[in-house]
């Protein structure tokens, strides 16, 4: 024993670890070190006769000086496994202590898992924090994902906490006690790493053997003491701060069998909390290992596959309609690397070493050839347990399948949609556009983003701008569909009229997710439409116009036909001998009569025209018989005037089929006004064929045709110079009845003339030959 | 022997006037002033020859012809239309009902009675 011992050198100087940890170590206001182990290190030194050099630093950093040895110990260390690898402990327990997790005050979190995504704080390097039973580990082993913050010291986790700078903070449960009261932030149940906090010492120190020796010994005789320096320090530093005045009037027996009892009932208390935790632990774990077995069985169609850390298949499952790449005696021990195509073996190991890394689960989709066909696969890789890795495989062909073929029919709808000359919009369920096609926007005049929402609007007709936009409401508000004819206004003022159609898109339950439809250019049908009911308006007018005519004639022949019929009888003297006056005055009334019949024919014969109901039917005759009858009856008036009638007429008959009432009619009434306008002079009427024509001219050398006048000459009920109408009585509607009966006959009916000196009219007529 | 006309027409003038270029001729007249009194008048006295106005009231010209032509003894009888010439096709629709000719009112007083002449003629000599 005495050979083993080596007597401390005298003044030996003993270096330790000082940080800010109060109540258990700390700088006090003055620049002194206070706290219960600076109490017990001292009252060992005094007793040892060591000098203590305090060597200030952060708990890591003195840490870090302990193992390198730049310090000789230091306190408060809890004992771990791994530490004792690091450095030597005291052999006796100094303390007993464990961490809480605090929050601010009013937070919702209650336990580990609520604290997933959440910040943490925690003291940097502490067994509570880092070590395996710490915070961290914790909350790996509960699959919860946080964010920890490192804190120099447990005041800036609690300064942390209730700045709200982090959701939470753990902190050892002395300086909680001591401390929480001064934060706004408030204990959870939960409690960590229940510690054994004993003295550490550096294992690069030959002194490390007698300091450690001597120190266990007085912790011993300390503890034993029930009025040492162990217990005073214990009351003084880390009795909960809110009992200390009760405590201290308290006699130190009463004291000494109270903290006893405190003690037991603390430990007995934590051994309660911990063994509650562990249930609970215990149990969401069994929940998650079952859940686990859940999820697998709801999976059975999957291939599953077990492998150990070479990648080598150590068990399968496979459903029966599951088809396997290679048969199990083949695969079974063998590496799956080897036993998939290079391609897909690279890829598989990526996969598999990220899974091993990460520890988490890892997905992926891959392709095979199987029998024949490319199927599609999709992988899960668990290796949370790198020697047993569990790879469950998915065939998702008919899935991604569907998905390309999804993918294709709409890149088929979207090409169509371009291609298409129809507009297509689409809405959200209240009506608001979402899309529009290149053609919607060549009818609407609009650029896709100018329609969107209800831009649209901007571009309909005001006129129909109003009922669009109700009926459009009306139709959302309903969920039906619309259909409506409208107005599109262009930027350059051109309108556009469309037929919009809607109807509403639904999802799968039926609901309403917005709207479909087309808009059609239908300008050009509308146009037409509105020319054709122009023309049916004018139709229905021109034939009311020669209904109204037709029935006038009628009416006004009736009352005609008795007046000419009885002044012919009476003229003919049918009725009794008559003197000179009487027969004058029956004459006149005859040509007034006569007159009148001419204007009636001639009003009815425009309309028929006019309406095109005039009919003709041809036949062939002689032209130049029809000539010389339209002679014989203009004679006796040229006689009367004084004209001479000159022809120069074709020897040989002439035949031509045609409607022969008609061209007479032409012919008469040209011959008679070369008679009624020439008031000396002759009248020529010259006949000739050209080529396939029969021209006619009608010459005279009577008052002629001002030039202005030329181009009313043929229009209906404007005779030249009103001024002669007296002198020259007529319908005024003569001329432009022949030149329409010689249009409708093929031919063409023409004028030269000359005011003062004559006029020359002229038509042709197609030459028709007869059957010889 | 007179030869008998029916004067089948409602205008209390024309028919005047018609009687009386009719009577001065020397032709016996039988007046109807409708298209029923007119087929009734005809089936009754089976005239000679029928001026047939083709506006009247109740049964108009072209279906006076139509029943009378469906007589057997009326066949042959000429009927002739006097029409304003007013409406297209007046002339086709009266020949189509089985006229034999026609004429354009207002008639002419001094050729009214050689057209009726000529329209009898060729009968008078079968």
């Amino acid at each position: 024993m005495l050979s083993a011992y080596t007597p401390p050198p005298a003044n030996q100087v003993v270096r330790v670890g000082l940080y800010d940890n109060p109540p258990k170590i700390y700088m006090d206001t003055n620049g002194q070190v206070a706290g219960f182990w600076p109490a017990i290190v001292n009252a060992i030194a005094e007793k040892e006769g060591w000098k203590i050099e305090w060597v200030p630093g952060t708990w890591e950093e003195n840490l870090a000086r302990l193992e390198s040895g730049e310090i000789d110990m230091m306190p408060d260390v809890g004992w771990t496994e791994a530490r004792s690898e690091l450095y030597t402990f005291s052999g006796e327990t100094v303390l007993t202590s464990w961490a809480r997790l605090y929050v601010p005050r009013g937070s919702s979190i209650e336990s580990i898992l609520d604290l997933n995504g959440k910040k943490v704080a925690g003291l940097d390097g502490s067994v509570n924090f880092d070590g395996p039973e710490g915070i961290k580990a914790l909350a790996a082993k509960f699959g919860v994902e946080c964010t920890f913050v490192s804190m120099d010291s447990y005041t800036e986790v609690f300064e942390a906490i209730h700045n709200h700078e982090v959701d939470a903070g753990v902190t050892n449960k002395d300086f909680g006690d001591q401390n929480e009261s001064k934060y706004n932030i408030e204990r959870t149940s939960v409690i960590l790493a229940p510690t054994s906090l004993r003295f550490a010492f550096t294992k690069n120190s030959d002194q490390t053997a007698n300091l450690l020796r001597n120190i266990d010994a007085d912790l011993k005789q300390m503890k034993a003491d029930k009025s040492s320096v162990y217990y005073k320090a214990l009351d003084s530093y880390l009795a909960e701060s809110s009992q200390q005045n009760i405590i201290k009037v308290i006699p130190p027996w009463v004291y000494v069998v109270g903290i006893n009892a405190a003690c037991i009932i603390a430990l007995l208390m934590l051994m309660v909390l911990i063994a509650r935790k562990r249930i609970r632990e215990r149990t969401a774990s069994l929940e998650k290992s079952e859940a686990r077995y859940r999820t697998l069985v709801e999976n059975l169609p999957d291939l599953i596959f077990k492998l150990d850390k070479n990648y080598v298949f150590i068990d399968h499952h496979a459903s029966p309609e599951s088809i396997l790449y290679a048969s199990p005696k083949e695969f079974l021990g063998q590496s799956v690397l080897k036993m998939l195509p290079p391609a897909l073996a690279k890829i598989t190991k990526k996969y598999l070493d990220q899974a091993v890394k990460t520890k988490k689960v890892v997905t992926y989709e891959y392709q095979l050839p199987m029998n024949g066909d490319t199927l599609d696969y999709e992988a899960r890789i668990n290796a949370i347990n790198p020697e047993e890795i569990i790879v469950i495989i998915r065939d998702i062909t008919d899935r991604k399948k569907a998905e390309r073929d999804l993918h294709h029919s709409e890149e088929r709808y979207h090409a169509l949609g371009n291609l298409v000359p129809v507009g297509i919009f689409r809405t959200d369920a209240e009506g608001l556009t979402t899309f529009v096609n290149p053609a919607w926007c060549q009818i609407a005049g609009m650029t896709p983003d100018e329609a969107l929402g209800e831009g649209w609007l901007k571009a309909v007709h005001p006129d129909d701008l109003e009922e669009v936009r109700n009926r459009w409401h009306k139709s959302t508000i309903s969920s039906t569909g619309s259909n409506a004819d409208y107005r599109f206004v262009h930027s350059d003022g051109s309108v556009v009229w469309v037929i919009g159609q809607a109807v509403p898109e639904k999802d799968d339950d039926g609901h309403i997710i917005g709207y479909i439809g087309t808009i059609t250019d239908i300008t050009e049908r509308r146009k037409m439409q509105e020319l054709k009911e122009a023309v049916i308006r004018a139709e229905s007018a021109d034939r009311l116009k020669s209904a109204f005519l037709a029935t006038m004639s009628h009416e006004l022949r009736t009352p005609l036909n008795s007046i000419i019929g009885f002044t012919g009888i009476l003229l003919q003297g049918m009725v009794g001998p008559l003197n000179n006056e009487q027969q004058k005055q029956l004459r006149m009334i005859q040509g007034s009569s006569r007159h009148l019949l001419d204007l009636i024919n001639d009003v009815l014969d425009i309309s028929k025209i006019e309406a095109g109901q005039m009919t003709f039917s041809p036949e062939p005759f002689d032209y130049l018989d029809a000539v010389q009858s339209c002679l014989e009856k203009i004679k006796p008036m040229a006689n009367k005037k004084k004209l001479s009638v000159v022809t120069t007429l074709p020897s040989a008959p002439l035949e031509i089929v045609s409607d022969r009432r008609r061209v007479e009619q032409v012919l008469l009434n040209l011959l008679n006004n070369a008679v009624k306008f020439t008031e000396q002079g002759q009248i020529s009427l010259v006949c000739e064929v050209k080529g396939n024509s029969l021209i006619t001219r009608v010459i005279d050398t009577g008052i002629g045709i001002k030039e202005e006048d030329m181009a009313i000459l043929f229009k209906p009920f404007s005779q030249v110079d009103t001024g002669l109408t007296r002198q020259y009585e007529g319908t005024g509607l003569g001329l432009s009845i022949c030149k329409r009966l010689v249009d409708e006959m093929g031919g063409e009916l023409s004028v030269k003339s000359e005011w003062g000196k004559g006029s020359e009219f002229y038509f042709t007529l197609p030459l028709k030959k007869g059957k010889k | 022997m007179k030869k008998k006309i029916l004067v089948i027409e409602d205008n209390e003038q024309n028919m005047y006037l018609v009687t009386f270029i009719l009577k001065k001729a020397g032709f016996e007249v039988i007046q109807a002033y409708n298209g029923n009194d007119g087929v009734s008048l005809a089936e009754q006295y089976i005239p000679d020859l029928i001026v047939l106005d083709i506006q009247l009231p109740k049964m108009d010209g072209y279906l006076v012809a139509r029943i009378l032509r469906k007589n057997k003894t009326l066949e042959k009888t000429p009927i002739i239309a006097v029409t304003s010439y007013a409406m297209p096709g007046d002339c086709e629709h009266a020949l189509a009902a089985g006229c034999s000719g026609y004429i354009e009112k207002p008639i002419n007083p001094e050729t009214f009675v050689s057209q009726m002449e000529g329209f009898l003629h060729p009968i008078s000599k079968a």
